[in-house]
């Protein structure tokens, strides 16, 4: 007979209750890093009066009228809309030039090219673009080791130069979305279009590009989303060649005097849909593609004509895009001056020594470096909770989850951290004391909330690769949910989690909008001290504390791989071992 | 008499609007082995996974050993009702060896570790795979790996194992091997057993019981020989083996005995059915015989196809009656030539007649 007590069934109602919304405390999270700053921001932009001391929550659209009665506001847009634009095109050329000639390259040279793409990709855009201020300047790396006169890049700090090294920039998204369409172009498709008569400059234009396009297409809408939202480029080129751009006019909105809300929360706004609109025109394309490259009965992969000419531009764009300013930034930082070039007695350390002792270097070092761990742990242990959460547990709320963290993953980076400042400094705060502005805390958790898509992004495509069974076994057998994720799920994804925790690190070590925005006065992270050594033209110091973190961060990846391999190598080893012994002893067998 | 172990009782599934189960009810006893048995998508592993507590029921009750385990408004988590499971991929741990595979679930229960290892080593010798503690599942070939995870599901010595087509991912040899294997380790260990397979060789091989499921309802169970033997449906007679189904109807009944009017012939089977019922009679390739006697009570037939199969050869004839074009399926180890007419005999206590479904 079966029996159910009325206590038992209470409980049981509360508990199945509780399990259906299992996922509150994830969404509770992404609220707090996410929904709440940018859901702030929007309601400024109706409610202009809302961070006013005696609130008021009256619609009105002279927020707008307001904003783009400035005409730098106006002429910011233009300008950022045309850069991105001509950017992305250029992008595109030398995005389809590096990924034709790397399909030409083999070995060493492909890996060589591939790393520096890499870099350029991965490389902060202020480094970039301070690296190419340096070497052009009047004065700077070029005019001092090629006697150039004053003047002569002239035509560099005009919309033209920011333009080009824009260009060179963003080509690896290009790169990228081209690279692997290349990979996918069977080698069959060109050869029936030789065989059937056509010249190569012919099948790449009737066969090649065509099957490109929709990749070129996708890869160029990502380089504009990149290019129009970028803030490292504004925050160091802006000031000198006197061009406003969109994401510097929101930053300056919030930190120079008089601060205007409602004109960063406007601007703020029309950057998320231009950049949420580009980014959908990727999604639009990819998606409408009407045929697929990728088959299983396909030959090796497509190779073009043009011989070795592809290669050495390809070489060109990556190591100018990359040499070019990081050499510049080296240069920098070693020259005792700038006028001596490269005499022997010209190269010293003493610029990191004044940057980190009486620059400031060091606590500016010391805070990154303590935020950069924090944002690593807590955007790979929280990856790891949410995305379990996504992968392996059913509720109603994980379709909302989804669409939080995609929308997070659109929002630049200016954009969120003006969330911020405006969400953690409402006046509805100042009772619960929770006027988090201007705190470690702020920051904190704006590195947080930039880290974490991507981690959660990671992470759930690693879970994807872990059968449901795997987890039922253990569930079966009486694991809890904390034991799952600590003996089966974290063990199985360890190395991704390790890259979630690697790649967090990183972009927050050398993060500047939420950097620029957010610090607590009086202590600024290592990227505002670097941002500000160059604005103040102490371009050497700047120059050594680039490379310094630089090669704090080689250093942690490096070590990062380090573990992977030492674990994989023990695993070997023990492997090899445990085959050895049991060899041994079936010989043993055997002989008796 | 058994205590009645698990029960189901009115269990409704859905997924969106489709009905997985329907209003299933069912009564197993303690100790039994009983195969879950239908086809791709008729239910039989979304009712392993309510019994286990995997997914929650719309409708109905299911209970373990006398205690709702889930209903409507409730479902147990899967890690509080105490059962084994071995999946149909093994779901072993690849980064745990053997051992720590295995002591999984006695670590949830907090034994101490003398008792861990005494344990292990026990199931281990109950599934024969002694010594192999420290290997990694990609060191274990197919059925060691299988072994392993029913040591893992063994281990806590639940009172119910579930399994959910285990032996689909080995081959052929393995699995006819492993199949007396399974059977031999859930008697010693004396567990009820719910097994989940679409192979009705291993339902009728190893079940106590056999559960026939279709479209999310029990189509019929029982002891595999009377399923096997008396089958209720023209889907269970199909689906336990193979069976020549005839369209007829009722013309004549006597106490067990009915004559079918059926492709221009009349045919007597068994079954009580009322006078003119429309039925189907079931008749196995075995239960026929293939002859050149004119008989009377035989059935004319023309060879269109034949295979050699060794022992037998595997024929395609059709009936020669009505020129319906009407194929059937027989066995014999003659040889007949394509397009030879002959006379298939057939046994009349063997020969079926079951209630069409008009659905």
């Amino acid at each position: 007979m079966t029996t159910l007590s009325n206590n038992r069934a209470r409980y049981e109602r509360i508990a199945r209750r509780l399990r259906a919304v299992g996922a509150t405390p994830s969404l509770l999270i992404l609220f707090i890093l996410m929904i709440y700053p940018m859901g702030t921001l929007l309601l400024l932009v109706a409610f202009p009066h809302a961070f006013d001391m005696t609130p008021s929550f009256r619609f009105s659209l002279s927020a707008f009228s307001g904003t783009f009665s400035d005409p730098g506001n106006a002429s910011a847009i233009v300008n950022s809309l045309l850069f991105g634009v001509l950017s992305a095109l250029l992008a595109s050329i030398l995005g389809v030039i590096t990924a034709i000639g790397l399909a030409r390259t083999r070995g060493i040279a492909r890996t060589i090219l591939r790393v520096c793409i890499w870099v350029v990709f991965f490389a902060p855009s202020y480094i970039i673009a301070q690296g190419w201020v340096i070497l052009m300047q009047d004065n700077g790396i070029l005019a001092q080791l090629f006697h150039m006169p004053n003047g002569f890049s002239g035509w560099f700090f005009s919309p033209t130069g920011l333009v080009v090294v824009m260009g060179f920039r963003y080509f690896p998204f290009v790169h990228f979305a081209v690279e692997q369409a290349i990979a996918n172009i069977g080698g069959e498709l060109v050869d029936a279009a030789r065989l059937s008569g056509g010249k190569p400059a012919r099948v790449l234009r009737s066969v090649i590009l065509p099957l490109l396009l929709p990749a070129l297409l996708a890869g160029t809408s990502i380089a504009f989303a990149e290019g129009f939202g970028d803030f490292g480029f504004a925050a160091a080129i802006t000031p000198q060649m006197q061009i406003p751009l969109l994401s510097y006019q929101i930053y300056a909105a919030l930190s120079q005097a008089p601060v205007n809300f409602s004109a960063a929360a406007v601007l703020s706004l029309v950057l998320l849909v231009v950049t949420g609109m580009a980014l959908w025109l990727q999604f639009f394309i990819l998606s409408r593609r009407g045929f697929a490259t990728i088959s299983t009965s396909q030959r090796p992969s497509v190779r073009m004509a043009g011989g070795k000419l592809w290669v050495v531009l390809a070489y060109g764009i990556a190591l100018g895009s990359l040499i070019l300013p990081m050499g510049a930034t080296l240069c920098a930082a070693l020259w005792k001056n700038m006028t001596s070039g490269i005499a022997s007695n010209n190269w010293t350390f003493q610029h990191f020594n004044h940057a980190l002792i009486t620059g400031g270097g060091m606590a500016a070092l010391g805070n990154s470096v303590a935020y950069a761990l924090i944002s690593g742990f807590a955007a790979a242990g929280l990856g790891l909770l949410i995305s379990f959460q996504m992968s392996f547990v059913k509720t109603a709320l994980n379709r909302v989850l989804s669409i939080i963290i995609i929308g997070s993953i659109a929002v630049p980076g200016v954009v969120m951290a003006a969330g911020f400042v405006l969400a953690w400094n409402g006046v509805w705060l100042i009772p619960l004391h929770l006027v988090l502005y201007g705190t470690p805390v702020c920051l904190s958790l704006a590195y947080i909330a930039g880290s974490l898509p991507y981690s959660i992004r990671l992470q759930m495509g690693a879970l994807s690769q872990v059968s449901v069974n795997l987890l039922r076994a253990a569930q079966v057998l009486g694991a809890k949910r904390l034991r799952l994720l600590r003996v089966i799920v974290f063990p199985l994804i360890r190395g991704t989690v390790l890259s979630t925790w690697l790649l967090a690190f990183i972009g927050t070590f050398f993060e500047l909008p939420a950097s620029s925005l957010l610090y607590p006065p009086g202590q600024p992270p290592f990227p505002v001290l670097i941002a500000a050594k160059f604005n103040a033209f102490l371009w050497s110091q700047g120059s050594a504390l680039t490379l310094l973190g630089m090669t704090i961060l080689i250093a942690v990846y490096g070590l990062g791989q380090l573990i992977v391999r030492i674990r994989a190598w023990r695993i070997r080893t023990w492997r090899v071992a445990l085959r050895v012994e049991k060899r041994v002893s079936s010989m043993r067998v055997e002989g008796s | 008499m058994a205590n009645t172990h698990v029960v189901l009782n009115d269990v409704v599934k859905k997924y969106g609007a489709r009905n997985v189960l329907s209003r299933v009810s069912l009564e197993i006893e303690e100790g039994q082995f009983v195969a879950l048995l239908g086809p791709s998508g008729c239910g039989k592993t979304t009712m392993l996974s309510a019994i286990a507590g995997l997914v929650p029921i719309e409708e109905g009750q299911i209970s373990i050993g006398g205690n709702v385990v889930s209903s409507a408004s409730f479902t147990l988590p899967p890690e509080e009702r105490k059962i084994g499971m071995v999946f149909q991929d093994f779901a072993l741990w690849p980064h745990l060896t053997v051992f720590d595979n295995i002591a999984f679930g006695l670590r949830v229960r907090k034994m101490n570790k003398a008792a861990i290892v005494k344990r292990v080593e026990e199931v281990l010798e109950q599934v024969a795979l002694p010594g192999y503690e420290k290997l990694f599942p990609h060191q274990l070939s197919g059925g060691q790996k299988q072994r392993v995870a029913i040591a893992r599901a063994l281990a806590p010595g639940p009172a119910l194992m579930l399994m959910d087509e285990p032996l689909s991912s080995l081959d052929a040899g393995l699995r006819e091997q492993m199949r007396w294997e399974l059977r031999r380790i859930t008697q010693e260990a004396q567990i009820t057993t719910i097994y989940v397979t679409h192979d009705q060789t291993e339902a009728l091989s190893m079940a106590d019981h056999i559960v026939l499921m279709h479209n999310g309802v029990v189509e019929q169970q029982g002891a595999p020989e009377p399923m096997y033997k008396r089958p209720h449906t023209a889907f269970t007679a199909t689906f336990l083996g193979a069976a020549n189904l005839l369209s007829g109807r009722v013309i004549r009944r006597t106490a067990g005995r009915v004559a079918i009017s059926c492709h221009g012939v009349t045919m007597e089977g068994t079954e009580e059915q009322d006078l003119g019922d429309e039925v189907t009679l079931v008749i196995r390739p075995q239960d026929m015989v293939m002859t050149d006697c004119d008989e009377a009570r035989g059935l004319p037939v023309i060879v269109r196809q034949r295979a050699y199969h060794g022992a037998q050869w595997q024929y395609r004839l059709e009936l020669a009656t009505d020129g319906s074009g009407q194929m059937l399926e027989c066995w014999s180890p003659v040889e007949w030539a394509t397009g030879s007419q002959i006379t298939l005999q057939y046994d009349v206590e063997r020969c079926l007649a079951v209630a069409r479904k008009t659905s």
